[in-house]
């Protein structure tokens, strides 16, 4: 009876109740606020966190989502109050889903699209890009070591691209960064946190919507996914090593506008073929020289000709390591003794304006717009350039049309 | 306790401590207030967990000290208002999780719900004793500490709340379906 009764009391009794997610999450919230109050920016000394992490994650398969940040929290984090607000209304998609793959658990947060929800507008040239979609993505490493935070001397070694993409749409064309894309990051208790903006995806929302995560890529790589292009439907490539996370966009196909997206597509106007690959990256016969023009210019477009293969890496300066367009021509015309500024913008106001391509010699640099895109010219209309794409290599100078040409040595 | 640590206790006792709550609070607003309140008081006590031989005893002590402090603020007109409400609103509160636990194979829905209402009843300090007992799984000696008596008195209420579950259960432990 007494043993009969124990049993029946400790059946009874177990602890079932289990909190609402909402509930730790509040735990952790109002910790932080209490936190911000005495300290003004928390660090976590890394050896100690990642061994705790280690300890945490043996009796865990999966990293609570509670645990993250909410995408409003990064809004906030962000100094964002309207985004903070736009995550926080009714026409935000919360997707909290997870996926984990070459080493790193990727989730995404939420997704939220519209006008002017943002209080950091993005502009192409002077006009405002008013009607964007946002998404909050979290990374981790799945062995639970923290990722590098932004002052961590690894931060810049980590690339993601972290993009929406659009079933029926090359997304090789069509992503992020041809749709005047942006993001911010930050890292919040060894998890990454990146809020990538771009024009408003919704109004495609009768086709697939997705959300792609790569690592190691600045851009999109098209080994990374499998896109069909009469079913209209983008999968991840299982056999590709490393992460290529693809999550599905829960948008309702009510806020499709198709008239509106055409138009969209139409402005956009992206000219699949001159993408190709074709006119971007040429292969220089081995008898090339650079011919013409001034000793200086030459010798500026023949030093660079010796990088080409070289990575492209955004916001990099490094011949060798890696630059994007404005840090190549900055640090070529550095070997010669010039400082030109970092921005392909500012370095249009460099030297002296030259009057069409067909005046332009060896060294001397071609503009380009939307993107806004700098080159160094070599002669017989080709350029040597920092590409996103094909990384530092040789295009045909007319690949798009050329804004500006612009002579820093003009000494003869 | 370190924010990381806090995660992991989290992760490991928030059941336990989630569920003793909602015992303890009969409702389930104040139980999630009392379960939040219970981990950043631990965060702000600031005691590094390790040191602690049994985290959970701890944190049920702080969930002791914070309700006990909270009935004293309140008083009885709460206490009062609370039990009202406790027979229609919030035994629901226990009932609508209970369903997929493996319990269920032992002893039905209706079974757990009648001596959970039977623990409920008990005097509080016996009703203490015996969640500390039956639901956390804490030893004598450590409900002892927690309650700040001696370890007798400790067994002799779990004593005497045997002696009324055993009269008030009668149905089930002979084999009897209640209602």
């Amino acid at each position: 009876m007494e043993r009969k009764l124990d049993e029946l009391l400790r059946h009874a009794l177990a602890p079932a109740e289990a909190p609402a997610e909402e509930c730790n999450r509040r735990i952790l919230e109002r910790i932080r606020g209490q936190e911000n109050r005495h300290i003004r920016k928390g660090r976590f000394p890394g050896a100690v966190l990642a061994a705790s992490l280690l300890f945490a994650i043996s009796s865990l398969t999966v990293f609570a989502a509670w645990r993250y940040l909410s995408a409003e929290d990064v809004a906030q984090e962000m100094q964002d109050d309207r985004l903070m607000e736009a995550f926080s209304g009714s026409d935000a998609v919360l997707v909290n889903e997870t996926q984990s793959y070459g080493g790193y658990e990727v989730s995404l947060l939420g997704l939220v699209s519209g006008k002017a929800l943002s209080d950091q507008p993005r502009f192409s040239g002077k006009s405002v890009l008013a009607d964007r979609s946002y998404a909050v993505v979290a990374i981790r490493n799945e062995d639970g070591t923290p990722m590098p935070d932004t002052w961590d001397e690894g931060y810049g070694e980590l690339e993601f691209f972290v993009s929406p993409l659009i079933g029926g749409y090359n997304p090789a064309f069509y992503n992020a960064a041809s749709m005047h894309g942006n993001y911010t990051e930050m890292c919040y208790e060894g998890v990454l946190y990146r809020l990538v903006e771009c024009d408003n995806v919704e109004i495609f929302a009768d086709h697939n919507l997705y959300l792609c995560v790569l690592e190691g890529k600045q851009f999109y790589d098209t080994e990374a996914y499998l896109y069909d292009e009469n079913k209209n439907i983008i999968s991840r490539n299982e056999s590709y090593e490393g992460l290529n996370a693809l999550f599905r966009l829960p948008v309702s196909r009510e806020k499709a506008d198709p008239a509106k997206a055409s138009d969209y597509m139409a402005a956009l106007g992206i000219r699949e073929k001159e993408f190709s690959g074709e006119k971007r990256a040429v292969t220089l016969d081995e008898s090339f020289t650079v011919e013409g023009g001034n000793e200086m210019g030459a010798q500026a477009a023949e030093y660079a000709l010796q990088f080409v293969g070289n990575p492209y890496v955004w916001g990099g300066d490094s011949l060798t390591e890696g630059a994007d367009c404005s840090g190549f021509v900055k640090a070529v015309f550095e070997n010669f003794g010039m400082t030109l500024p970092h921005s392909a913008e500012r370095q249009k106001e460099c030297g002296v304006p030259v009057e069409g391509l067909e005046n332009a010699r060896p060294g001397d640099l071609l503009f380009y717009e939307e993107p806004s895109h700098v080159a160094v010219y070599i002669g017989e209309g080709m350029i040597v350039h920092a590409d996103p794409r094909y990384d530092i290599c040789v295009s045909d100078a007319e690949y798009d049309e050329i804004v500006a040409v612009r002579r820093i040595f003009t000494e003869e | 306790m370190e924010k990381q640590e806090l995660e992991v206790c989290i992760e490991t006792y928030g059941k336990d401590i989630y569920s003793f709550c909602v015992y303890l609070t009969r409702s389930r607003q104040e139980a999630e207030d009392l379960y939040q309140e219970t981990f950043l008081k631990a965060v702000e006590l600031g005691r590094k967990i390790e040191q602690e031989r049994n985290p959970k005893s701890f944190l049920l002590s702080v969930t002791l000290h914070i309700w006990k402090n909270r009935k004293r603020k309140y008083g009885w007109r709460q206490r009062i208002a609370g039990m009202q409400s406790m027979e229609d609103k919030d035994s629901a509160v226990w009932r609508e999780q209970s369903g997929q636990t493996p319990e269920d194979r032992v002893l039905d829905r209706e079974e757990r719900q009648a001596v959970r209402e039977a623990v409920d009843r008990l005097p509080e300090k016996m009703k203490m004793a015996v969640l500390l007992y039956y639901m956390e799984e804490i030893p004598v000696k450590q409900i002892a500490a927690l309650l700040k008596v001696p370890p007798g008195t400790v067994m002799s209420r779990l004593h005497h709340a045997r002696k009324i579950l055993k009269k008030e259960l009668e149905d089930i432990l002979y084999g009897k379906k209640t209602g």
